[in-house]
C-alpha cells in the first residue's frame, strides 16, 4: 500500500525516507494528512464493509475500558474522522508492511500533543510495580525525594525499601533526630564513614526502641563522629548485622553488648577504637560465633584482654588483625590463639614487640593455611627467624616493614617466591581501602558519582581539618602570654580550659617535638631530625598523621583564631621574618616612593605635605615591609599613631590614618581603599567577639577559683584579658602584641659580622704587605730574591749531587738532599713565592 | 518460519513471526507451554492490548528481534537514562497516553527491553523537575498540604548533595 501511495503522489518523495521525514516533520505534516486522505479515498471502496464491522466490533470490545477509552480519545483529538478510519482498518490483512506507515500517524499525533498538558493523570493507570520500576532508574536520591513530594501515592512508592538498599552518607553531617528517617528507608547497607552524627541521634528514644528494628546488614561508621551513647542507641536497632566497622570510634561495654546481639556478624572492624576492654571484647567473642574477620588493631588492649581474646576467639576465624599490641601480647597468648584458630589465612601482628622467635615456630607449625602474615616492627624476633616462614607452603605475602633495609629486602625477594612488603595497610575487615574506595566490603555503592570526584583520604587518614599554622599561632600566644601570668600566681591552666595543652588535637605531636639546638628539631616517634620546625610539622603530616589527640574533648586551637587574631599575628610573624629584607630594601623603598611623589605632585600639589608625614612615619617603624597592601597600610597607620593615641581621640586617629593611607595609595584607589578600611572594622562584631573572648577566659580559669583568693582571680582574669581580649577593638585589632619582646634581628648581627671580618682581612692584608715590604730593605729583598732563586736553581741542579760538591763560597749554607718528591714540592713553593714577590 | 496470530482486545488479528513474538516473555511462555506452533487455527488472545498499541509493540519487536537478551538483575549496576538508541527515541516520540499504554503493554507482555526504554523515557520526563513541574507535566493532583510537603523535604535533607 505504501508503494501505491508513492505512485499516486510521486512528488512527495521525501516521505520515503523516514528519518528525513521526521526531521522536516512540520513541513511535511500537511502533505501527510493530504496523502492520508488520498490514500483513504483510494481504498475507500475496498474497505467500507470492513470499516463497519470493525466499528461494531470495537463497540463490543469495550470491556477493556481504560486503554480503549484512551485510544479513542487520542484518535478523536488528533485525527479527522476520515484519517482515523484507515488507521483502524489498515492492519489485519498485512500487518508487517503497514506498521511502518503507522509511524507517520503516531508522530503526527505526538507532535500535535507534545506541548499540551495531558487531560488525565496517566500515572493512575500504572500499577505500583511499574512506578517502582521507573523510580528504580533514579539512582540519584534527591530525585526520589522530589518524587516523594509530588503526591501521597508517589511518596509511598518513592520511600519503598527496594529503592533505598544502599545509603551513602560519608563525610556528611546528620542533624539531630534525622537518623530515624534514614533507618526508616530500611537500607541494608549504610555507609557513614567520616560522618558527623549530631546528638541526640533519635528524638523519641522510648518509642523507637520498643519495636524498631532496622534492616541494616552492613554498617560502616569508620571514623564517624558519634557519641558512645548515640552509638549504643543506633546499634540497639541492629540485630541482623553481617559486617560492621567502628574504626576509630569511642566504644564502651554497652556498645559491645549491643554488637554481640548480632549473631550473624561475620566481619568486625574495631581498629583504633577507644575504650575497648576485656569485658566488652568477651561479650562479642562469646556471642558472635560466626566471625571470620576481626580487626582490633591499635586498641590499647590490656594483656588480660589479649589473653581473653586468644582464649575465646572463635576457631573459625580466617582473618585477624592484632597489630599495635606492643608488650601486651606474648608468646604464650599467641601460641594459644594459633593452636586454636588454625584456619587463619591472614594474620597481622605488626608492632607486637612482646612476641619472639618462639611464636614464629608456633605459627609455622600450626597455620597451614596462612597466606598473608604481617610482622612489621616486631623487634624481638631475630631477623634470621623470618626465613623459617619462607617454608610455609601456603604463604604468599609477608610484610616485615621496619626490620630490614631495602637492599636486604631485595635480596630476600630474589631468594623466595613470597611477596615481601607489598601491603602497607591492613585490609582485614576494613570496608573501604585503596582503590575500592566507592565500595563497602567490596560491594559497589551506587550513586556515588560525586564521591568519585571528591579526593578520598587514604585508610589511615583521620578527619582533622585543623590548620596547623593557625593552631601554632594560638599555641604560641597561650604559651607566651598566658602561661607566665598563671605561673606568677603559681597555678596551672585547668583541664577544662580548651587551651590546656593536653586537649590540643596536636598534643601527641607537639609533645613529641624535641628541640636540641636552634636548628635541630627531632621527632621522638621515629628519631628523625630536621633543621626547622616547619619541616618537622610536615613530617608529622606525612608520617604520623594518626598520632593526634583522638579524645572527644580534643580541641583544634585554630578554631579560636577569631579571638586570637591569627591573621594579624601571622602577618606580623611573616614581617619579622622579612625584617632582613625590609632593612636592606630601605633604599629601595625610598626610590619607590619617589615616583609616587611625582605622581602626587603632578596630580594634586597640596598633597605634598601629606607625603612628608608619610615619609616621616615610614622612617619610624622600620619593620614595615614594603608590600603595599591594605593590611600593612592599616598597620602603618596604627603604629605611627601609637605614641599619639593617648592624647588624641579615636576619630582623630582614624582621620590621621586616612591621610596617611591617602598619600601612600594613588588617589584613584584611595577612595576604594578607604571604604575597605572602614568596612573591615566592624565595631559591633568586634564587641561581640570581645564579649565571647572574655566569657571564654572566665570559663577557662573558673576552675582556679578554689585555689585562689578572689582578688588574685580577678587579677589573673584582667591580665589574661589584656593579653588577648584587650586587642579586640577597632583601633587595637591590628596592633602587634609580639612587638614587645622585640624580635631578634639576625640581619643586624649578620651584616656587621661580615663587615668586621672583611675589615679584619683587609687590615691583615695591608699589614702583611706593609711589613713584608718595610721590614726587608730593598737589598735584603733583593738577596732574598736572589737567594731563593739561587736556592731553587741550586736545588734543581743539585738534585743528584752530594752536598760536598758545593761551591766553597756558599759554605755558610747547609745543603740538604731531599728525596725527589719533596724536592719538587719545595721547588714549586719556591717558584710561587718568587713570582708573588 | 512459524507464524503466530495475535488478537488484540478490539479483535484485530495480527500475524507475526515467532521470532518477533518471542520478545514477549508472556507470549513465549504461552506458546511454549501450550504448543501452539504450526496450528493455524489457534490465536493468542491479548485482552489487555488494543490494536493501535499492539501494532506499535510489534513494530518495536520487529526492530529489536535480533537484540541480545537484556542482562538480568541490574541492581548492582547504575542505570543510565541517556543510552536510548535514536531509533527508540524516535519511536517513543508519542503522546503521553500512547507512552503509558506502551508501558502497560510491555509490562503485561513482559517485554523487558521495551519496558526499560519506555520507563527510561518517563524517567527522563521526571528528571530535573520540581514537584510542581512534575505535577503539571503529568496532570497529577497534589494531595499534600504545604506543611506536609515541607516536612518531607526537611526530613530528607540528608540525602541531598552538598
Amino acid at each position: 500500500m505504501k508503494h501505491e501511495v508513492f505512485v499516486i503522489s510521486p512528488k512527495k518523495e521525501s516521505v520515503i525516507n523516514e528519518n528525513e521525514q521526521k526531521e522536516n516533520f512540520s513541513e511535511t505534516r500537511n502533505m501527510n494528512s493530504e496523502f492520508i486522505t488520498m490514500e483513504f479515498h483510494k481504498n475507500m471502496g475496498e474497505i467500507t464493509n470492513e470499516i463497519t464491522t470493525q466499528k461494531s466490533k470495537r463497540k463490543a470490545a469495550k470491556n477493556h475500558e481504560l486503554s480503549e477509552e484512551n485510544a479513542v480519545k487520542i484518535m478523536k483529538n488528533n485525527l479527522t474522522p476520515e484519517s482515523q478510519l484507515p488507521v483502524d482498518t489498515l492492519t489485519p490483512s498485512t500487518p508487517a508492511s503497514l506498521s511502518n506507515n503507522f509511524v507517520d500517524l503516531s508522530s503526527l499525533r505526538s507532535s500535535q500533543l507534545d506541548h499540551n498538558i495531558p487531560k488525565k493523570d496517566y500515572f493512575s493507570m500504572l500499577p505500583d510495580e511499574v512506578l517502582l520500576l521507573i523510580f528504580k532508574i533514579f539512582q540519584h536520591k534527591p530525585t526520589l525525594i522530589t518524587c516523594a513530594c509530588v503526591c501521597r501515592r508517589w511518596k509511598e512508592i518513592a520511600f519503598d525499601s527496594d529503592l533505598w538498599p544502599r545509603i551513602e552518607l560519608s563525610q556528611k553531617k546528620i542533624l539531630p533526630g534525622i537518623m530515624l528517617h534514614i533507618l526508616n528507608r530500611k537500607p541494608t547497607v549504610l555507609r557513614m564513614s567520616q560522618t558527623e552524627i549530631s546528638t541526640p541521634i533519635f528524638c523519641n528514644v522510648e518509642q523507637i526502641m520498643e519495636n524498631f528494628v532496622s534492616k541494616l546488614e552492613y554498617l560502616d561508621l569508620s571514623m564517624a563522629t558519634i557519641l558512645p551513647a548515640d552509638l549504643e542507641l543506633l546499634l540497639r536497632t541492629c540485630r541482623i548485622l553481617l559486617k560492621l566497622s567502628l574504626e576509630s570510634c569511642t566504644v564502651n561495654y554497652n556498645i559491645c553488648v549491643e554488637i554481640s546481639k548480632n549473631p550473624r556478624l561475620s566481619v568486625l572492624n574495631m581498629s583504633q577504637c577507644m575504650g575497648l576492654d576485656e569485658t566488652g571484647m568477651k561479650e562479642i567473642l562469646v556471642n558472635c560465633k560466626k566471625l571470620v574477620e576481626l580487626n582490633i588493631a591499635w586498641t590499647k588492649l590490656s594483656p588480660a584482654a589479649i589473653k581473653c581474646i586468644c582464649q575465646s576467639l572463635t576457631k573459625d576465624i580466617l582473618k585477624l588483625n592484632f597489630s599495635g599490641c606492643f608488650y601486651a601480647i606474648n608468646d604464650a597468648y599467641l601460641s594459644n590463639l594459633v593452636i586454636r584458630c588454625n584456619k587463619l589465612k591472614e594474620l597481622d601482628l605488626s608492632d607486637s614487640t612482646g612476641i619472639s622467635d618462639k611464636s614464629i615456630q608456633v605459627i609455622c607449625d600450626n597455620l597451614n593455611n596462612l597466606e598473608v602474615l604481617s610482622l612489621s616492627r616486631c623487634y624481638n624476633i631475630y631477623p634470621s627467624t623470618y626465613t623459617k616462614l619462607f617454608r610455609l607452603p601456603s604463604i604468599t605475602h609477608l610484610n616485615i616493614f621496619g626490620l630490614f633495609i631495602e637492599t636486604q629486602i631485595e635480596t630476600l625477594r630474589k631468594t623466595s617466591h613470597i611477596k615481601l612488603n607489598t601491603m602497607k595497610f591492613s585490609y582485614i575487615a576494613r570496608p573501604t581501602v585503596g582503590h575500592r574506595r566507592t565500595s563497602i566490603w567490596n560491594m559497589q555503592l551506587i550513586g556515588l558519582i560525586l564521591l568519585t570526584l571528591v579526593p578520598w583520604p587514604g585508610p589511615t587518614v583521620f578527619k582533622i581539618k585543623c590548620p596547623r599554622d593557625n593552631a601554632a599561632v594560638v599555641r604560641r600566644l597561650i604559651q607566651n602570654k598566658w602561661i607566665p601570668v598563671l605561673n606568677k600566681y603559681q597555678v596551672k591552666l585547668p583541664l577544662e580550659c580548651p587551651f590546656h595543652p593536653m586537649r590540643d588535637i596536636f598534643y601527641p605531636q607537639e609533645s613529641a617535638k624535641r628541640q636540641h639546638r636552634s636548628s635541630q628539631w627531632t621527632c621522638t616517634f621515629c628519631g628523625k631530625s630536621f633543621y626547622q620546625e616547619k619541616y618537622l610539622d610536615l613530617h608529622f603530616d606525612n608520617r604520623h598523621r594518626n598520632k593526634i589527640n583522638m579524645a572527644e574533648d580534643a580541641i583544634c586551637l585554630a578554631d579560636y583564631c577569631d579571638i586570637m587574631r591569627c591573621e594579624v599575628l601571622q602577618t606580623q610573624n611573616e614581617k619579622q621574618n622579612d625584617n632582613v629584607n625590609s632593612e636592606s630594601s630601605q633604599q629601595y623603598r625610598g626610590s619607590k616612593s619617589s615616583p609616587i611623589t611625582d605622581l602626587e605632585v603632578w596630580r594634586e600639589p597640596t598633597q605634598r605635605t601629606a607625603l612628608s608625614i608619610v615619609s616621616n612615619s615610614i622612617k619610624s617603624p622600620s619593620t614595615i615591609s614594603n608590600e603595599n597592601n591594605l593590611h600593612s597600610n592599616h598597620n602603618l597607620c596604627d603604629k605611627s599613631e601609637a605614641p599619639q593615641i593617648k592624647n588624641q581621640n579615636n576619630s582623630q586617629s582614624i582621620r590621621k590614618c586616612e591621610t596617611l593611607v591617602d598619600s601612600v595609595v594613588p588617589p584613584r584607589q584611595r577612595f576604594i581603599e578607604l571604604q575597605k578600611l572602614k568596612a573591615n572594622c566592624k565595631t559591633d562584631d568586634l564587641l561581640k567577639l570581645k564579649l565571647k573572648c572574655e566569657g571564654l577566659v572566665r570559663d577557662c580559669i573558673a576552675g582556679l577559683l578554689i585555689n585562689l583568693s578572689v582578688q588574685d582571680f580577678k587579677d589573673i582574669e584582667v591580665e589574661l584579658n589584656n593579653a588577648v581580649c584587650w586587642y579586640l577593638t577597632c583601633d587595637r585589632y591590628w596592633e602587634d602584641t609580639q612587638s614587645n619582646p622585640r624580635h631578634f634581628s639576625w640581619g643586624l648581627i649578620f651584616v656587621p659580622v661580615i663587615l668586621l671580618s672583611l675589615g679584619l682581612t683587609l687590615c691583615y692584608y695591608i699589614i702583611w704587605i706593609f711589613f713584608d715590604s718595610n721590614d726587608l730593605s730593598p737589598i735584603e729583598e733583593n738577596t732574598l730574591h736572589n737567594y731563593s732563586r739561587y736556592q731553587c736553581v741550586k736545588q734543581y741542579s743539585d738534585e743528584y749531587y752530594p752536598a760536598s760538591d758545593v761551591n766553597p763560597s756558599n759554605n755558610h749554607y747547609i745543603y740538604v738532599t731531599y728525596p725527589p718528591e719533596i724536592k719538587r714540592k719545595l721547588l714549586d713553593s719556591c717558584y710561587n713565592r718568587t713570582t708573588r714577590l | 518460519m512459524p507464524k503466530i496470530r495475535l488478537q488484540s482486545c478490539d479483535n484485530d488479528i495480527f500475524e507475526v513471526d515467532y521470532d518477533v513474538a518471542k520478545c514477549s516473555t508472556t507470549i513465549k511462555t504461552m506458546v511454549d507451554d501450550l504448543g501452539l506452533d504450526d496450528n493455524d487455527d489457534e490465536i493468542v488472545p491479548l485482552p489487555n492490548v488494543n490494536s493501535a498499541i499492539l501494532r506499535k509493540v510489534i513494530q518495536w519487536a520487529t526492530q529489536h528481534k535480533d537484540d541480545p537478551p537484556p542482562p538480568e538483575d541490574e541492581d548492582n549496576r547504575e542505570k543510565r537514562t541517556d543510552d536510548i538508541s535514536s531509533w527508540d527515541s524516535d519511536f517513543l516520540k508519542v503522546d503521553q497516553g500512547t507512552l503509558f499504554e506502551l508501558i502497560l503493554a510491555a509490562n503485561y507482555l513482559d517485554i523487558k527491553g521495551l519496558l526499560d526504554v519506555t520507563c527510561k523515557t518517563v524517567a527522563n520526563m521526571i528528571k530535573g523537575k520540581t514537584p510542581e513541574e512534575i505535577r503539571k507535566t503529568f496532570n497529577i493532583k497534589n494531595d499534600f498540604t504545604t506543611e506536609e510537603e515541607e516536612q518531607i523535604r526537611r526530613e530528607n535533607e540528608w540525602c541531598e548533595d552538598k
